[in-house]
């Protein structure tokens, strides 16, 4: 069937726990999609990565039917990861919340590269590098 | 829990740096929703509405800035927009959009959920719609189900090529259909198709295989009416295939052809003429046409 598609969404939700519940109640209802059969679905996919964030992004069609794929973890999880913490610094800028080497940054802009839409890994590591600086997160030159 | 919904419309290409800065300022998950132009989308955060809102809403704005700080074009906060979410079931509120409609002379197509109130004679079909395709709601289906009613007969064997969330086998079934096998390659059709076959109550006289038309055995007698509702390259390429599984004089019903591009339709026609199928009605909604062909192999047969 030549579907139509009527939107693209994006959702971050947690692997194996998502629930009706904001972001996949509102984001999805106003789209008419049955959210439940969503959530079940997602939590299937995404049970073996249990305690990480894994962003989806679901193509919803004219007659409300719908399908998804799963994408890379956000680039705040990674980079957590990767300096070690639980949580970027909100504070300020000044306040460091952990560092990564520039290596890091580099395999990280790489792995996020296609979901950020680039094909230019030094234009991935800018966004990185500054999602990173905004957390508070050094990158060690 | 009241939740309220904050709003930035960013570049699509910083949406995921936003929406980080949202995750980290305690929004319950993000959302990214088409925007309202080109390149752009709105990024979305969910807040619950507590004494600490206004501290996250603070933390946000900081971020943000804190992003543009390190070269990555967002916005500033004013483009943030705030307002509270209404108190709603979410795990239902999309049944908003299923309501029962009537299609052709008595077919009434019900969400699972709803208490129809069927006139005599009424033919009630009811589907969940999963995320299978086939809800009653597109022009495709609406037409197809329209042909059954007309060229099926009480007693036919009829094949589902195509099946979807089953609706057509279900209401082939209903309308008086002796048996019907439905095929469908996507497996997560096969799991939808099943589960309202199940509903429905018609268990005994549907069967749901996961395959291709080639899963169809020719044995056991051609099916007196097969339906294809699926997509013209599709149908075009099983022309050959389908001819075998449909009787002498038995109908074929086409949909998910498009009248426009002609080559698509006319591909449609070509191979199905070639396979001895005869065109009998076409019927058309929006750029939608479902065709009904007569099989003439007994006449080819037979001379």
């Amino acid at each position: 069937m030549a579907k139509k598609v009527l939107a693209v969404v994006k959702l971050q939700c947690p692997a194996g726990k998502a629930t009706p519940a904001p972001p996949v109640g509102p984001a999805l209802g106003q789209y008419g999609i049955n959210i439940m059969e969503f959530v079940k679905s997602y939590n299937e996919r995404t049970a073996p990565q249990v305690g990480t964030i894994i962003p989806v992004e679901i193509t919803i069609f004219e007659d409300r039917s719908f399908t998804f794929v799963t994408k890379t973890p956000p680039a705040s999880e990674l980079l957590k990861k990767a300096a070690g913490v639980a949580k970027g610094s909100g504070a300020n800028r000044t306040q460091t919340a952990g560092r990564i080497t520039r290596e890091q940054l580099r395999e990280i802009a790489q792995t996020k590269m296609q979901d950020l839409n680039t094909s230019d890994l030094e234009a991935a590591m800018r966004i990185i590098e500054g999602t990173a600086r905004s957390m508070g997160i050094e990158i060690a030159a | 829990m009241k939740w309220a919904e904050a709003r930035l419309p960013v570049a699509t290409e910083v949406a995921e740096a936003v929406a980080a800065a949202f995750l980290e300022a305690g929004s319950a998950g993000t959302a990214t929703l088409p925007g309202d132009a080109v390149g752009q989308v709105a990024v979305v955060g969910y807040f619950p509405v507590d004494d600490g809102l206004d501290a996250r809403l603070v933390d946000l704005r900081r971020r943000l800035r804190h992003l543009r700080a390190a070269g990555i074009a967002v916005p500033t906060s004013s483009g943030l927009s705030l307002r509270p979410l209404a108190d709603e079931a979410w795990a239902t509120a999309w049944r908003a959009y299923f309501r029962p409609q009537r299609v052709g002379e008595r077919i009434l197509v019900v969400p699972g959920w709803e208490q129809p109130e069927p006139r005599a004679g009424d033919v009630v079909v009811r589907i969940d719609p999963g995320q299978a395709f086939g809800t009653g709601s597109h022009p495709t289906t609406r037409l197809c189900l329209a042909a059954l009613e007309n060229h099926l007969r009480a007693g036919d064997r009829v094949l589902d090529w195509g099946t979807g969330s089953g609706i057509l086998a279900i209401a082939a079934t209903l309308l008086g259909a002796r048996e019907v096998l439905a095929v469908d390659v996507d497996p997560i059709a096969v799991e939808a198709a099943r589960a309202n076959v199940q509903a429905n109550d018609v268990a005994d006289r549907v069967v749901v295989v996961h395959g291709d038309l080639v899963a169809v055995p020719t044995a056991g007698g051609p099916f007196d009416l097969a339906v294809a509702n699926i997509v013209a390259e599709v149908i075009a390429g099983g022309a050959a295939q389908l001819a075998e599984r449909v009787r002498p004089d038995g109908r074929l019903i086409t949909g998910g052809v498009v009248a426009a591009p002609r080559k698509l339709s006319g591909l449609v026609e070509g191979a199905l003429a070639g396979a001895g199928f005869v065109p009998l009605e076409v019927t058309r909604e929006e750029e939608w046409v479902t065709t009904v062909y007569r099989s003439r192999r007994s006449r080819d047969a037979a001379g």
